[in-house]
């Protein structure tokens, strides 16, 4: 069997199967520039052709019974009604008014597009017109290599303009304004931050859109909230990046001169693109983000100041927390807790747009049970007008959750309960246990945090942002690039070693080892590092609900005192109490030699571990 | 309008079926070229073929849920445009890491062949999935069916691109045994 054979019987999936499981429809990304323009609008032209069959002109190529002209990429073009012999005594379109015309389209039969003009574009378009001067018609027509506009007007005539029919003066201009519309033209070179010159009187009309969430249209006062935190983001321009993927949110903007401008948050969250071109940006861009989301129904929109105070950890339902574009990681119940502590004695006030920004910003989601979301980027509630007065305790705090560089380096934590096993090792996705023995344990949390649990202390001894801290090596670049990635630990000489696997794509890309100096909490690459000399099994089996172990990636690790651990990604929801949909679970058993015996949740690995078995 | 509504203009030959068609299903079917073929031209003219072939089929079909069953048309139609288009050059995109990540889940030998056999393919692969947890399917489905981004499929399900990742992996090697244990050749 090939690999093909297999995605086409995916291809064959029972319906029920398909539609029980995918209750949205994927959207087009609405925004690429030239080519994916030309694309939409040559379906709109297929579409288009319908009713104008229906309506009497004539189709080219295609008799009414065929079925491929309603998607033909050919435009069809109708037979001018207009007289051209008198047109130079009775030109019409010099004296044609907006409010005659039922509509335009502008087509452009070589690339075989077309567009229906909008009404400001029929204002724009007649502007065009008046400007004109048709001297008399062409003696060879080049009909089809020309943009041309179909004019149909209210009293049913159906008139067309173009270079190719007549002999006109003044045209370039008219012509230049279907090219554009039609997409045909390379988009303005934008530098710089076209925002910060843009006054909200400038737009016209203005939407956002998030992928799967929607569109809606912004009201005056929006547009103005808009521009102040678009404000706020230098833009570089990157001359060889273009949008070619989707874009998470777009921001649609039609200015009163009728000019349209895109700005697209991409992929990645250091890039935006305008009309598609791309631009290197900071994190003050989540501002943006943040509210397009408000826009779009997903953040809370009645904080007030005495909203947070009004909370109990009972309402929370997750809490993330993030500096600038990293990506977030989630507080367990006990650090949202002190998070929710530390909020409720700040103050609130009217925000100012003045604050600074930069890629350090504090970034805290706040779930609520209710469904409501909250945002705090660098203390300013986003889309409410209030930040906190006062955002330095919890940035000590965030500082404290992600270990970053200015952060303390142990955690203040409760006796080790079940519950507070349950909180900190499952407080993210998939985490893995590397390496324990009768003093500590070695795991990771979400492939970003690696940490240390010293049994004896109670308390974690050691973390490092895993991401960060190979980005800074080098190896990688971002959590894409950890894809099936496994960490594995073993000891040797008394340290700890940590291999990675760092892949993309589901390729390994190769395998580097790392050391963990536990004393002074740093990693270090071992130099010429090759997995394959290694003489101990690096891999994890992973252990299903229905206790089936199979392999995957590298992991954890025989411990010493003769138990090996497991990992599974958790289907036996009702062992533990954790909120996600997702229930990492650990376990460990005892081996002697190849005998496997009893599966212990990882609730349980504490007192075993301490108890020697 | 209502797929039924749709489905009549068909029989009735109407060619506002199309346009209705378009209207409702163009974006999505779009997107369903699109992640395949990563192409515009491709995509506008395997959209184009796809509407034909719809004409044609309906009548006599008549599909219960016309979105799947154009999805599925499209799905096919660009699936056999890529395999036309890369059987000189190897492609690059969302398919081709797509089938790089099934061919864990096959030996690249003999293709399937006969309908027999690709029949028992089809109610293996079913019946495999139909046994996944409801989220599991969901990513399943995405990422092998409409073939989807990875990042697409994370931010849509709340999840991370790598904690997705890994569960696509989960997927495939319990798809991997449950092929073997079908008989299928791995």
């Amino acid at each position: 069997m090939k690999r093909e054979d297999l995605f086409e019987a995916v291809g064959d999936l029972d319906e029920a199967l398909l539609d029980e499981n995918v209750t949205e429809v994927p959207k087009t990304r609405k925004f690429r520039w030239v080519l994916p323009v030309a694309a939409c609008l040559v379906l709109a032209a297929g579409v288009i052709a319908v009713p104008h069959v229906m309506r009497g002109g004539l189709p080219v190529g295609d008799t009414p019974d065929s079925p491929v002209s309603p998607v033909s990429t050919d435009v069809t073009l109708p037979v001018p009604t207009t007289d051209l012999s008198v047109l130079s005594e009775d030109n019409p379109f010099t004296t044609m008014q907006a409010d005659k015309i039922a509509g335009v389209k502008v087509m452009y039969t070589v690339k075989g597009v077309s567009l229906d003009l909008t009404e400001m574009q029929i204002e724009q378009f007649v502007q065009h017109l008046s400007e004109l001067k048709i001297v008399g018609k062409q003696t060879e027509l080049l009909f089809g290599d020309t943009v041309t506009f179909e004019i149909t007007c209210k009293d049913g005539t159906v008139h067309t303009l173009s270079p190719g029919l007549y002999v006109m003066e003044n045209y370039e201009s008219l012509m230049e304004f279907g090219s554009t519309l039609l997409g045909m033209n390379e988009p303005p070179v934008i530098e710089g931050n076209p925002f910060l010159t843009m006054e909200a009187q400038e737009i016209a009309q203005m939407s956002v859109e998030i992928e799967y969430m929607g569109k809606e249209e912004l009201e005056k006062s929006e547009i103005s909230q808009f521009l102040d935190r678009a404000r706020l983001t230098p833009f570089t321009r990157q001359s060889n990046q273009t949008l070619d993927k989707g874009a998470y949110m777009q921001w649609y903007i039609t200015k009163t001169d009728g000019t349209e401008l895109t700005l697209s948050l991409g992929q990645q969250s250091d890039m935006v693109y305008l009309n598609g071109q791309g631009y290197l940006v900071d994190g003050t861009i989540q501002t943006l983000v943040k509210y397009g989301e408000y826009l779009m129904g997903q953040a809370s929109t009645d904080i007030t100041p005495d909203t947070f105070r009004k909370l109990t950890v009972e309402d929370l339902l997750v809490v993330r927390l993030g500096y600038g574009t990293e990506e977030l990681v989630t507080l367990d119940q006990r650090q949202a807790a002190k998070f929710l502590e530390l909020l409720q004695e700040q103050e609130i006030v009217e925000r100012n747009d003045e604050t600074p920004h930069d890629e350090k910003s504090m970034h805290f989601l706040i779930n609520l049970k209710d469904g409501s979301k909250m945002e705090l980027f660098n203390g300013a509630i986003n889309g409410t007008g209030y930040r906190l007065a006062d955002p330095a305790a919890l940035e000590t705090f965030a500082h404290t959750m992600l270990q970053t560089e200015f952060a303390p380096t142990t955690f203040e934590l409760l006796p080790p309960t079940e519950e507070w096993l349950g909180n900190v090792y499952f407080g993210s996705e998939f985490p893995y246990l590397i390496y324990g023995n009768d003093d500590y344990c070695v795991f990771t949390e979400g492939m970003d945090g690696l940490f240390i649990f010293d049994f004896n202390k109670g308390e974690i001894t050691f973390s490092a942002n895993i991401t960060e801290t190979f980005n800074k090596a080098g190896i990688a670049h971002g959590a894409d690039a950890w894809n099936g990635v496994g960490l594995s630990a073993y000891r040797e000489n008394g340290e700890i070693k940590l291999l990675c696997t760092a892949s993309t794509g589901g390729d390994d890309t190769g395998t580097r080892g790392f050391t963990v100096d536990v004393e002074n909490g740093t990693l270090t690459e071992i130099p010429n590092f090759d997995r394959n000399n290694l003489d101990f099994n690096v891999y994890v089996y992973n252990v299903p609900a229905d206790g089936l172990p199979y392999l995957f990636g590298a992991a954890p690790i025989p411990l010493e005192d003769g138990y090996i651990c497991f990992e599974n990604s958790g289907l036996n929801n009702d062992i533990l109490p954790y909120q996600g949909s997702h229930l990492p679970m650990i376990m460990i058993r005892k081996v002697k030699g190849d005998d496997v015996k009893d599966w212990i949740p990882f609730k349980d690995v504490v007192p075993i571990i301490k108890s020697g078995g | 309008m209502d797929d039924n509504e749709i489905i009549a203009l068909y029989f009735d030959r109407d060619e506002a079926a199309i346009t209705e068609t378009q209207q409702k299903y163009g974006a999505y079917c779009r997107t369903i070229a699109d992640n395949i073929l990563k192409s515009a031209e491709d995509t506008e003219e395997c959209l184009s073929d796809a509407m034909l072939r719809l004409w044609n089929v309906i009548p006599p079909q008549r599909p219960v849920r016309l979105k799947l069953f154009l999805a599925k048309i499209v799905r096919n139609l660009a699936f056999d445009r890529y395999k036309h288009r890369n059987t000189e050059k190897r492609g690059g995109g969302e398919l081709s890491a797509v089938l790089d990540e099934l061919s864990e889940c096959v030996a690249d030998t003999a293709d399937v062949e006969g309908e027999l056999q690709s029949r028992a393919l089809r109610s293996s692969l079913n019946a495999f999935v139909s046994e996944l947890s409801a989220k599991e399917r969901n990513i399943f489905v995405r990422r092998y069916f409409y073939a989807d981004s990875m990042d697409a499929i994370a931010r849509e399900l709340g999840m991370t691109a790598n904690s997705c990742s890994v569960t696509l992996s989960r997927i495939r090697k319990k798809l991997r045994l449950h092929l073997e244990q079908e008989g299928f050749t791995i």
